[in-house]
């Protein structure tokens, strides 16, 4: 019996969001310089916070447009210039290719997303469908963001692979809400943020004590 | 007074922004820590129910709650000496490259901020806002570990940040999957409360459930200490002032820990128990090998201290993972873990400020040079390897009995070797500190000039023996006399998660 996936019963501006976020996520992998990866990354914020609008939460329309500019402000505008302003504080350095490499980090990408359709396919269908119709690319998004965490060698980008997992993790968490349950996407959201604040505050104090942002070189503490 | 418990401490954390007497703000801590302690136990007495549909205070929520308000009053008083001495100090040490303190209103302010997620945490029903406040717990932490802005604190906070947060970003995840799990055909929308996922656990789908579970496992786990999530743990322990690490290490861990906790009565509730209890089980263990490893031969005694508590919870979650009598000795291993490692963390701090060496091997002669300290460290050395009369001897002899009585003869085996290991691990550090003769800078001037760095070595002020004194004193009191209402506490707090 052939197996159908549920992502293409989605709208096709909800479609068209996930490819491009799916596009951003192999982007984000293979850009080499830092200034490259904070725009895909706020393109990619962008483009998750118009989901809500365009798979109509069960909220009043003001409400859902206040969201949407909420989350666009924060996604898409916020956290990018956070990080553009700590990329111009740091000095300039030479990029430095992910230990894995650029191309066998797109292919373990790749991997990545094809492990997550596998799952979306394999799991028991929920009570919600559209949960599993965004499975595959919110766990693809969060597996590119673990990705970059662990094969990139400045601590910038690190941040901004915790970001991609949040991303994913938030397009996971769309089709959970419910009711008047946004709040706890916006309570998580505001929670993200003070997070990036406190991570970039802590790279642009470890730069002025260490003089580099490189984690390969931040290794003093050991038994 | 459950509203005025959870905000209490976010008030006075932004009071202490505004606040400009160094004085005035430091009392801030005590008064705000005693005014919680108080409304907690008011919050118990007078039955606060539950609250804005998210928060209420059950037993386990309770017992958590306690100890951190506890904590946190005592250690306050240790914190306003710390801050004076440091005062003291900051301009005399010259080798630390690039020692500029975070000021000291953000010091307080984030101190406070911590008690209020921390206080967040405990009465936490709805698993959304749990997970917020743990997140909050993590962030509030982070300018207290870099409080010297040294290099190798910052690494710490680096990674502490970075491992945390990947890891709470997992137990989110978890949480997600959770929800789907408790959606069911015909009965799609329970909300994520504690009362409501509880009360029909019938029908929840067993895939999603166990996803969700191993999810919100690694993540909180990564940010209890548990082996081999616990990375972050030693650095951030060992660099973190060391009222800071006391806080961590008592208050901070147990906040994770209830996380796990409550993901665990969900699980008993789903039919899901052995499966989590297994996992307990096998994690548990393992922390408590890994932490016997890297204790044995350990030439840092904050590290030391930092392994130690990851074998604490490593018997925390074997406790929890046995079920019935062995929750209660978890539950008491809790309470008495963060009362003497708190109470060791702080002593730690006293030994840093004299010696200026975190180095095993160059402390010596503690007994003679900080007399007070030093008989409270040995103390506190028995209270951790679990030696009687202190609570955690009565914590790991009753998990003991359990794996007996439950027939684990391995397990017992496996875990008497690693505290047997452990204890000489701590034993090699803690005699030597304590014994032989003290460091000649130390003991040539006899207290009364200068040290070869130049700093006048510390005199050892009331403030600085008092609060480890009274942790460790009451370490022991629990150890051979529990009072009827703590004994019924930790009965009612073990029943959601004894597992029958």
């Amino acid at each position: 019996m052939p197996v159908s996936l549920p992502l293409f019963s989605l709208s096709p501006w909800v479609q068209a969001i996930l490819g491009l976020i799916l596009i951003l996520n192999l982007g984000l992998l293979a850009a080499e310089r830092q200034q490259i990866c904070i725009r895909l990354l706020a393109l990619q914020g962008a483009a998750i916070s118009f989901l809500p609008l365009v798979m109509e939460w069960d909220v009043a329309a003001w409400t859902l447009f206040a969201l949407t500019l909420a989350f666009l402000f924060i996604k898409g505008i916020a956290l990018p210039h956070m990080l553009r302003r700590a990329h111009r504080s740091l000095p300039a350095s030479a990029p430095v290719p992910p230990y894995l490499g650029y191309t066998r980090s797109i292919l373990a990408g790749l991997l990545g997303f094809a492990f997550a359709l596998w799952l979306a396919v394999s799991m028991p269908t929920p009570a919600n469908p559209l949960f599993l119709a965004l499975f595959a690319p919110a766990f693809g998004t969060i597996l590119t963001g673990l990705l970059l965490i662990v094969t990139r060698r400045k601590a910038l980008t690190q941040i901004m692979g915790y970001l991609v997992m949040e991303n994913g993790i938030f397009l996971l968490g769309i089709p959970l809400v419910r009711g008047d349950t946004y709040w706890l996407e916006l309570t998580v959201m505001l929670d993200i943020w003070v997070g990036i604040f406190v991570m970039v505050l802590a790279v642009y104090h470890l730069n002025r004590a260490v003089h580099t942002t490189d984690v390969d070189r931040i290794n003093s503490l050991r038994d | 007074m459950l509203a005025v418990l959870v905000i209490l401490p976010f008030l006075a954390g932004v009071a202490a922004f505004f606040i400009y007497s160094d004085k005035v703000r430091r009392l801030l801590l005590p008064l705000t820590a005693a005014a919680e302690l108080a409304l907690a136990v008011c919050c118990r007495a007078g039955g606060a129910g539950p609250l804005w549909g998210v928060l209420a205070l059950d037993d386990l929520g309770f017992l958590v709650l306690l100890v951190t308000c506890l904590l946190f009053f005592v250690i306050s008083f240790h914190i306003m000496d710390y801050l004076v001495r440091e005062g003291e100090h900051a301009v005399v040490l010259p080798n630390r490259l690039h020692f500029t303190n975070v000021p000291e209103a953000v010091f307080t302010a984030c101190l406070l901020l911590f008690l209020g997620t921390a206080v967040l945490v405990a009465v936490s029903s709805h698993l959304g806002l749990l997970w917020v406040a743990i997140e909050g717990t993590t962030l509030a932490c982070a300018p207290l570990i870099y409080f010297h802005r040294t290099a190798q604190s910052l690494e710490a906070t680096w990674k502490y940040l970075i491992i945390c947060s990947v890891g709470i970003a997992f137990a989110l995840l978890g949480n997600f999957l959770l929800d789907v799990a408790w959606q069911v055909p015909g009965r799609p929308n329970v909300g994520m409360t504690m009362q409501e996922m509880l009360a029909d656990p019938r029908h929840v789908n067993p895939a999603w459930f166990k996803a969700a579970f191993i999810f919100i496992f690694i993540g909180y786990g990564a940010k209890t200490g548990l082996a081999p999530m616990h990375s972050w743990l030693p650095d951030a322990h060992s660099e973190a002032p060391s009222p800071i690490s006391a806080l961590l290490s008592g208050a901070l861990l147990n906040c994770a820990l209830l996380g796990i906790l409550r993901l665990h009565q969900l699980s008993l509730a789903a039919g899901f128990g052995e499966f989590s209890q297994e996992l307990f089980v096998i994690f548990g263990l393992f922390s408590m090998a890994i932490a016997g490893l890297f204790i044995v031969g350990q030439g840092d005694y904050k590290r030391m201290l930092a392994y130690s508590s990851v074998e604490h919870m490593g018997v925390i979650l074997l406790g929890i993972g046995l079920g019935g009598l062995g929750v209660r000795g978890g539950l008491l291993q809790l309470v008495c873990h963060s009362l003497a490692k708190a109470a060791l963390f702080m002593l730690a701090g006293n030994i840093l400020f004299t010696y200026h060496s975190k180095a095993v091997r160059l402390v010596s002669g503690l007994g003679r040079v900080l007399p007070w300290t030093g008989a409270l460290w040995l103390a506190g050395f028995f209270a951790a390897a679990g030696c009687p009369p202190f609570g955690i001897f009565t914590s790991e002899f009753t998990i003991l009995r359990a794996l007996l009585r439950d027939g684990f003869s391995l397990t017992a085996l496996i875990y008497l070797f690693s505290l047997a290991f452990i204890f000489a691990g701590l034993a090699w550090a803690c005699l030597r500190m304590f014994l032989g003769q003290p460091p000649a800078s130390l003991a040539s001037d006899g207290h009364t000039g200068r040290t070869e760095g130049g700093v006048s070595p510390l005199r050892e002020r009331p403030f600085s023996i008092v609060s480890p004194l009274v942790l460790l004193a009451l370490c022991a009191v629990l150890g051979v006399f529990q009072p009827a209402w703590f004994k019924e506490l930790l009965l009612a707090a073990a029943g959601g998660i004894a597992g029958f």
